[in-house]
């Protein structure tokens, strides 16, 4: 079955109309991850006013190729510019641009374009042979154990993220609660709708989408003016790009290290690439024979953090594709795509949709491939991106993001709805609150009541009496035991040291 | 004591979970009830912990914006006055959509906009015309939608 899907998949990659899709994809992946505030993240929400009108087989390789490749166009303003184009490339700035200040910029990031490519090309075979042994695993579980997994990617996400675990549990608390507003799926009563007509079907996932991710940002680029870059253009001289790309080769074992490190991390939901990067550095520098030279131009400095933000994707894609359960927020906003372009991921998907999901893996595989080829030939101009000012950005993301929630349904409410969460989004970015959090629990909300009233039904009270739930209610106590516990014995361990 | 504005924050959450018990409370069945009251209620403890860490917290700095990757923010930069600006320009261009439609809102929110932050005339100018052809080509005429008029042309 897994072969047939397989073979299916080259087929399906094969398509001249899929290519196309996934080469825009990586077009818009790397503009977007060039410029630093916005991201691949920002770009997924964009353009989810023109995906939710393609086909699936259009749609998907757009959305996931945006999302593979924006690490790759972040690294080139990491590099050259000292301005990580998305958070996950700050690890690469503590060398990449020492690098280019001592002349080497060209190597540097010829480094960081090869171990990304690579990177995220590579672990795509790791996901391919996972497959078989995870689609047992994902078949077998019941609405019961449903409930529990969703339960356990908030807990994730409020858990493992780096912010505090009670706004994280908020964040996805506050998220589920709005997935209530409309008809309830059992009684079909209205719930919230205060007795407006707009809310009884709920509130539309592109309006608050845009609302929180990308009118956010608009407005705090706004605030902050000016060009995004302010380093010296003169510097950014992009030479000798071979020469880093050879330095990749010559580091294979430790861009083999961090580019599984980073598809571990990937799988873990809410982790994200971020921790992947720098843990890689730390295991970078803590096996290097020169460690002191890191954080002053050392190319294994930028081989290792590239290496692993890269491979992030894959990781997190199998994990939102077999469970239902977005590794990253670029995930948490592929997974709204893929539920708006009705396509459930989980057990189904596995199986009856398996040849789509091994073509997702493999469209990560060949966008990052692509991504790299284009950024070793246009680097230099690419890194002009950064250059662009404000003023002319923040309209043009503003004027785009209101168009595209009306396009949505052509609803005016949508409007105010993507203007409140707007409101609410910057007010969560302020306060530090877990915004992927919140649209997690939104998008996964109806299904999780949906699960719970199943399992309720069929099974009584005691439905989590099974043993895939009470494993996954064991993790899920173990993740909000772990911190306060380990918190609890580094203080005792410092009293008795003390 | 002075609050900080999270802590405003927080209590805004504890009141909207009172809302929202209430009103789940005054639901007739219990599937529609018992999902929201359940999570409502775990809400309203956690923003009375939250708060109560902030109240107790005895450094008196501003709290700074610590979000994951997955956020998309490292810290908070500059005060709220910039971004209620911003956000002044959002509501002006909702307004302007609202009375004018989009087609002649979106010119002139980016020409207003863009000339209030200093840009030449003919880049100010060239951009508006250039978004409002692109949002038009793309909108209207690639994907049929039928952007809205305004409430002072929809008449005609």
């Amino acid at each position: 079955m897994v072969i047939e899907a397989f073979v299916q998949a080259l087929q399906n990659l094969a398509n001249p109309g899929l290519l196309l899709w996934m080469f825009g994809g990586v077009i818009v992946g790397l503009i977007f991850g060039l410029i630093p505030g916005i991201g691949s993240l920002t770009a997924i929400a964009l353009f989810f006013p023109f995906v939710f009108r393609l086909l699936p087989e259009q749609a998907l390789p757009f959305i996931v190729a945006v999302a593979a490749v924006g690490f790759t166009g972040g690294s080139v303003c990491a590099v050259l510019l000292n301005m990580p184009g998305q958070e996950t490339n700050a690890a690469t700035i503590m060398d990449g641009y020492p690098m280019t200040k001592k002349g080497e910029g060209g190597r540097a990031l010829g480094a960081a374009l090869m171990s990304s490519g690579l990177g995220g090309a590579a672990v795509v075979f790791i996901s391919l042979a996972l497959v078989p042994l995870v689609l047992p695993i994902v078949v077998a579980f019941v609405s019961a154990d449903m409930v529990f997994i969703i339960l356990l990617g908030l807990a994730f996400i409020a858990v493992l993220g780096s912010g505090s675990m009670i706004k994280g549990l908020i964040s996805g608390g506050l998220g589920l609660l709005i997935s209530f507003i409309g008809y309830q799926a059992v009684t079909l009563a209205p719930r919230f709708t205060f007795g407006s007509a707009y809310l009884y079907d709920g509130l539309g996932l592109l309006p608050l989408s845009l609302g929180l991710f990308a009118i956010p940002e608009a407005l705090e680029l706004a605030v902050r003016g000016g060009t995004i870059a302010d380093t010296d253009r003169a510097i950014a001289v992009v030479d000798n790009v071979w020469e880093g790309a050879k330095d990749v080769f010559r580091h294979w074992g430790l861009w083999l290290r961090s580019t599984i490190i980073g598809y571990i991390v990937g799988i873990i939901p809410g982790i994200g690439a971020i921790t992947a990067t720098f843990i890689a550095y730390g295991q970078a520098k803590q096996t290097s024979k020169h460690p002191e030279k890191f954080g002053t131009g050392c190319v294994e400095g930028v081989i290792a953090p590239e290496s692993a933000n890269n491979a992030v994707t894959s990781g997190a894609l199998l994990t939102t594709l077999a469970l239902g359960i977005p590794g990253s927020a670029t995930m948490a906003l592929a997974l709204g795509a893929f539920l708006m372009l009705g396509l459930i991921p989980g057990p189904e998907m596995m199986t009856k949709h398996l040849d789509l999901a091994l073509t997702l893996q493999l469209v990560v595989m060949v966008s990052n491939v692509i991504a790299a080829a284009i950024c070793f030939a246009t680097a230099s101009q690419l890194a002009k991106v950064a250059w662009i000012p404000s003023r002319i950005l923040v309209p043009l993301i503003l004027v785009i993001a209101l168009v595209g929630v009306y396009a949505y349904r052509e609803m005016f409410n949508d409007l105010i709805v993507a203007i409140v969460f707007g409101g609410l989004g910057l007010a969560m970015r302020r306060f530090g609150y877990n915004r992927p959090g919140f649209f997690l629990g939104f998008i996964l909300g109806v299904l999780f009541e949906k699960y719970f009233f199943i399992a309720l039904r069929v099974a009584g009270p005691l439905f989590f009496v099974r043993p895939i739930s009470l494993t996954l209610i064991f993790i899920i106590i173990a993740l909000f035991v772990y911190k306060p516990l380990k918190g609890l014995f580094q203080r005792r361990r410092g009293v008795q040291r003390a | 004591m002075k609050l900080k504005g999270s802590s405003y924050f927080l209590i805004f959450i504890m009141v909207s979970m009172l809302v929202v018990i209430i009103a789940s409370l005054r639901m007739e069945y219990y599937e529609s009830k018992l999902l929201p009251l359940l999570i409502s209620g775990v809400v309203f403890i956690l923003a009375g912990m939250g708060l109560r860490n902030e109240i107790m917290a005895k450094d008196g700095q501003q709290t700074k914006a610590i979000e994951d990757e997955t956020g998309g923010v490292v810290e908070t930069k500059g005060g709220w006055r910039g971004n209620l600006v911003a956000g002044a320009w959002l509501v002006g261009f909702f307004l302007a959509i609202y009375l004018i439609g989009f087609v002649v809102a979106i010119p002139l929110f980016v020409l207003a906009y863009m000339k209030s932050h200093g840009t030449r005339w003919l880049v100010a100018i060239t951009s508006a015309v250039l978004t409002t052809a692109f949002i038009y080509g793309i909108f209207e005429f690639a994907l049929k939608v039928d952007l809205y008029r305004g409430l002072l042309f929809s008449y005609y």
